[in-house]
This record gives C-alpha cells, structure tokens and sequence, in this order.
C-alpha cells in the first residue's frame, strides 16, 4: 500500500511532458495594438512588430518590463515565464493598451460554428509536469467533466467531444484552468447546387445557377454568394440574398468562377456555415 | 388632304438644331427621395489586408451604423445608392445626386433611424437655398429642417447656381451631427456646367475615418476599397471629397490632370468638408493604385485599385 503511494507520488512529481515554447505575434499600428489581448502558455514570448511609419513602445503598466521606441518594421521580444496578467501601454501614444494574459493550460476552439452532431475540435497546452486534463463544458447549469485528454510529449493535448448544443468548454489540470473558449453548434444544414444556364441568344457571357438550401428552414435567414477573385485578394460577397419561405435561394453567377455560400448571422456579415468551394461549369 | 409646306432641307436641319439647343439648354428639377436607415457595414468585407497579410475577424470589422439611402418615390422602394461603377456597391457615401447649372433640385428626406432613434438632416454645400433648406441645428433658431425626428419627413428646395458646378459634400448637420459623421452618414452632389459634357465614367472617392480605419467610401485595404474600372478613350471623373478632422492628399499611379493654371497634377491635398474633381481621357491601360498619400492613412487602409481596359 505504502510502496504504491510513493510510486503514484513518483509519477505526479516526475514531468510527463516538456512544453515546448511558443511566440505569440502581435501587430501595432498607428493606433492600436492587434490583437489588443493575447493568451499565452507560461514559458512562451511574445513578438510585437510595428506596421506603422511613427515609433511605439511597449511598456508594462506597473514596471515590469518596457521595450526601446520601436520604427517602422522593428519588433520586440519579451518570453513570459509565470502565469499572470499584464497590462501595456506605448509611453509615445498611451491611449493605445494591450495586455497579455498568461497561463499554466491553454485551450483552443473551432472559430467557426459546428453543426450539431459534430465533433468539437479542442487542442491545448499545458506547462511541464502535466500529464492528463480534464475537458469541462458549461451549456448553462455549470461546469461538468465531458473528456480527458493526454498531454503528449510537446506538452500539447487534444479532444473531441460531440457537438450537442452551445457551449464554453475549458480545460483543467489540478488548480490550474484555461481560458474558456465558446463554441457555437447550429443545427442547419446547407446544400449546394451549381448548373448551367442555357446561354440566350444575344447574351454576352456564359451564366450558371447556384442554388441554395438550408435545412431545417430558417426563411429569411441571410445567405451571400462569395466569389473567389483574383482583383479582390480572396473571397468577396458577391451577392446577397434572403431565404425563402421555402428557404432556398437561387444565385445566377457568370459561369466559370469559383464560388461558395455562406449562411450569415442577421448582421449579413458573420459566417455560421460556410460551403465547400465549387468550380462553377463552363 | 395634306398641305405641303416648302422649307428648304439647310431650313429645317437649322431649326432642328436650335430647338435641340433650347431643350438642352432648359433647365430641370431633379427630385430625389432620401431616408436615413440603419444598416450594417462591413469596413473590410475580406477581412485581410493584402499588402500586409494583416487578418480581421468579423468581430473586428462589422459595425451597425445609419447612413443615406436612396428611395424611389414616397419610400416606397429602398434603391441602391449609386450604380456600382460609381462607389462598388456599398451603402457609404449617399446617392450621388446630379444636376446641372441651372437646375433645381428637391430631396425628399425621411428620418428612418430605428437604431439610434436620433433626429437628423441634410446640409447641402455648394447650391444656393433658404433658411429653411439649411438643415443645420441652432438651438433657437433652425427648425424642422434641422430637427427631423424618427418618422417625420422634410423636403429641401436647392438651386444649382452658375457658380455651383463642382463636386460638393452633404452631411447630417443635425444635432446628431458627430455621430453621424463618424458612422458615414454623408454623401455628395455633382453638378456639371450647362453644357458640360457627361462624363463616361464617374467615380466617387470619400476620404473619411471610419471606427479607427481610414476608409474609403466606408471600406478599407485594397481589395476591400472600391474597384474602379474604366476603358481606354473614355472621359473619367474622380470626385473627391472628406470630412472629419484629417487631411488627405488624393493620388492616382499613372495619371495626370490639369490643375489651377493649367500646371500638370498627379496628387492634390484635401482637407475637411472641401471637394474636388479632376478629369482626363483614359490613355494609360493597366491595373493602377489609387490611394492618400499621407503614408500612414494608406497603410492604415485608404488605398484601392483602379483597372483600365484597353477597349
């Protein structure tokens, strides 16, 4: 019984896994810090590179640490061995803030809302010496034991729970404990349908139809046609439509271009699903 | 049974012309039908600056504000507010609102702010009109023109004067006035001379600071800002106007325009509420930059593309 004891005390003491250190980047431009907050793992450094033509610093609120006026196109450096809050400023421009928030287990969400009957994609870190977390999720009476994830060799650990309902997950180790991350599930479904347009007489250009469906209905719901071009860098709304009562919508799109549906918050602008891209036909 | 009347053909191509000459030279009322709503703009719809590979989150770049949108008669119909050759598409700046010297214009306004719940107005520049068209809050003194309240409406009765061609801006100038600047609620009027020739393309550059990025026409990087397109032989016309509280000095890459005293001009400063507009015949096909040559309003978002086609 005693010798079993001293081996599980042996096994908690000795390191499961060697976190390997990560850098955090930070832009600072004319007038603010991006991201303004950042979350790191203890160990890991932060890299702040200046977009802007005037010179900034980064200075601890309360004395901790404070770099040299950085130029254009300089950066600064600074690793974060303990866990803790720290609030900076630009001495030139104090009206621009940051801080970084530093922490013994990480945890990281999809940005994107999943569908219901997903698996949730959660990934974390955690500090030298832990070998398992536990994963909690809240969906509104509190937080409850969902999975138990590793932590691997790196210090890195992952966890896939099923995706039911709206939640904040966080991850646990002992008395430490993560940042939440809220993951948004939205029990739509969208389908994709591209065909061709028959070209009229007279008309200049090919045209196909995109249509759109959305399951279970949500009429009146916004869905945009991005096209991916080359003028715009990447993906650009093209057009934007509101379901039917049916919820479907239909798209006509010069033929040829890549495109894909993106089912949008009312704003008209945040994605909750987005289709796989298609290569309109020809 | 039909008169024959004899008038030589030279006669009656003459009198052709002279009556063309006095229809064109007759001078219109335009009416247009304005409304301020609320809506939700995207200031960088891709959310990534290219040049930079700088990346944005929806969070980071969708606010709801109130703007000036066009209607067609009595509110029945919200429009589009320019056609997309002219500002891309979006809802910042306002209808451009046409006229030539001479004409009058009526805008019809209604105050649709169901976001804000605040009262606005228009405030014209550059048109002769009286008090009552002002649209300029002072306590005391302006009236419904300046005070127009949720659901109530307000016509102004403006006049385009000899000295009124030109570019020239219009603004909330309400109480409400600062937040309404900073949320894009502005627009602009173009007046051509009485026989000016129409340009072929028009395209509408305002310079303004939006939510801390420095738009324009409320977008910024390129990519995001307004594409502007044009094709060799054709008359363009940049119209460029800010307000706020920054100076901005407008820059097309391979273009020149006659300035004051005929002295060439690739770049021109422009301060708050002042407007301007330059011209040329496209001779120079490419993808181009547009952008403020104040370097920090560039990387901080005020740059755009402008393509010209050969035919």
């Amino acid at each position: 019984m005693i010798r079993a004891a001293l081996i599980a005390a042996c096994l908690l003491l000795v390191p499961a896994a060697a976190a390997s250190a990560d850098t955090a980047n930070v832009g600072i431009q004319s007038g603010a810090f991006g991201p303004q907050d950042v979350s790191i793992l203890a160990g890991d450094s932060v890299s702040w590179q200046n977009h802007s033509l005037q010179s900034h610093t980064v200075t601890s609120r309360i004395g901790l640490f404070g770099s040299p006026p950085i130029g254009l196109s300089g950066n600064y450096s600074r690793a974060f061995p303990a866990a803790g809050t720290f609030a900076y400023y630009c001495q030139v421009h104090p009206y621009m803030t940051g801080e970084v928030d530093v922490y013994d287990v990480l945890l990281n969400g999809p940005q994107q809302p999943l569908t219901r009957g997903d698996q949730v994609p959660l990934s974390g870190r955690a500090s030298a010496g832990v070998s398992t977390v536990e994963i909690q999720a809240d969906t509104g009476s509190g937080f409850a034991d969902v999975a138990t994830a590793a932590v691997d060799g790196t210090g890195s650990f992952h966890a896939s729970p099923p995706a039911t309902v709206n939640a904040r997950y966080r991850a646990v180790a002992g008395s430490w404990t993560s940042p939440e991350v809220q993951v948004v599930v939205v029990d739509r479904t969208m389908r994709v349908h591209a065909s061709r347009l028959h070209k009229r007489h007279g008309q200049r250009h090919r045209f196909d139809l995109v249509r759109v469906r959305v399951t279970p209905p949500d009429p009146g719901a916004f869905v945009v046609l991005q096209l991916d071009l080359r003028e715009r860098f990447g993906w650009w709304p093209s057009q934007r439509h509101k379901l039917s009562a049916s919820s479907t919508t239909t798209f006509r799109v010069r033929a040829g271009q890549r495109a894909r549906a993106v089912l949008t918050l009312p704003d008209g602008w945040t994605p909750v699903i987005t289709s796989a891209a298609k290569r309109l036909p020809r | 049974m039909r008169t024959r009347i004899p008038v030589s053909v030279p006669t009656a191509a003459a009198v052709l012309i002279v009556l063309a000459l006095c229809a064109s030279a007759r001078a219109a009322t335009r009416v247009y039908w304005v409304a301020a709503v609320p809506t939700t703009v995207n200031v960088i719809p891709t959310e990534k600056d290219p040049m930079t590979g700088m990346m944005f989150t929806p969070a980071q770049t969708v606010f709801p504000t109130v703007v000036y949108r066009r209607y067609s008669p009595h509110w029945r119909k919200a429009l589009a507010n320019n056609p997309r050759s002219v500002t891309d598409g979006g809802l910042i700046p306002g209808p451009l609102l046409h006229a030539r010297v001479g004409d009058r214009i009526v805008v019809h306004f209604k105050n649709m702010d169901t976001l804000r719940h605040d009262p606005h107005s228009m405030h014209f520049h550059g048109v002769k009109y009286p008090p009552s068209s002002d649209g300029a809050y002072v306590p005391g003194f302006s009236g419904r023109d300046a005070d127009v309240k949720v659901g109530q409406t307000w016509t102004y009765k403006l006049h385009a004067v000899r000295d009124s061609a030109g570019v020239w801006p219009y603004h909330d100038h309400s109480m409400s006035m600062d937040d309404s600047l900073a949320g894009g609620m502005y627009g602009a009027l173009s007046i051509l001379r009485r026989h000016e020739r129409r340009p072929d393309r028009e395209f509408v550059v305002y310079f303004n600071m939006f939510h801390g990025f420095m738009t324009i026409d409320g977008r910024a990087f390129v990519g995001n800002t307004p594409i502007f397109r044009a094709k060799v032989g054709q008359l363009v016309q940049w119209d460029v106007l800010t307000l706020g509280d920054d100076f901005h000095t407008f820059h097309v890459h391979g273009h020149r325009w006659v300035g004051p005293g005929g002295v060439p001009q690739d770049t021109k400063t422009i301060g708050p509420a002042e407007s301007f507009r330059v011209h040329w015949i496209e001779d120079n096909p490419g993808t181009w930059l547009y952008h403020c040559h104040v370097e920090q309003h560039m990387m901080d978002g005020m740059i755009g593309l402008y393509r010209v086609s050969r035919r």
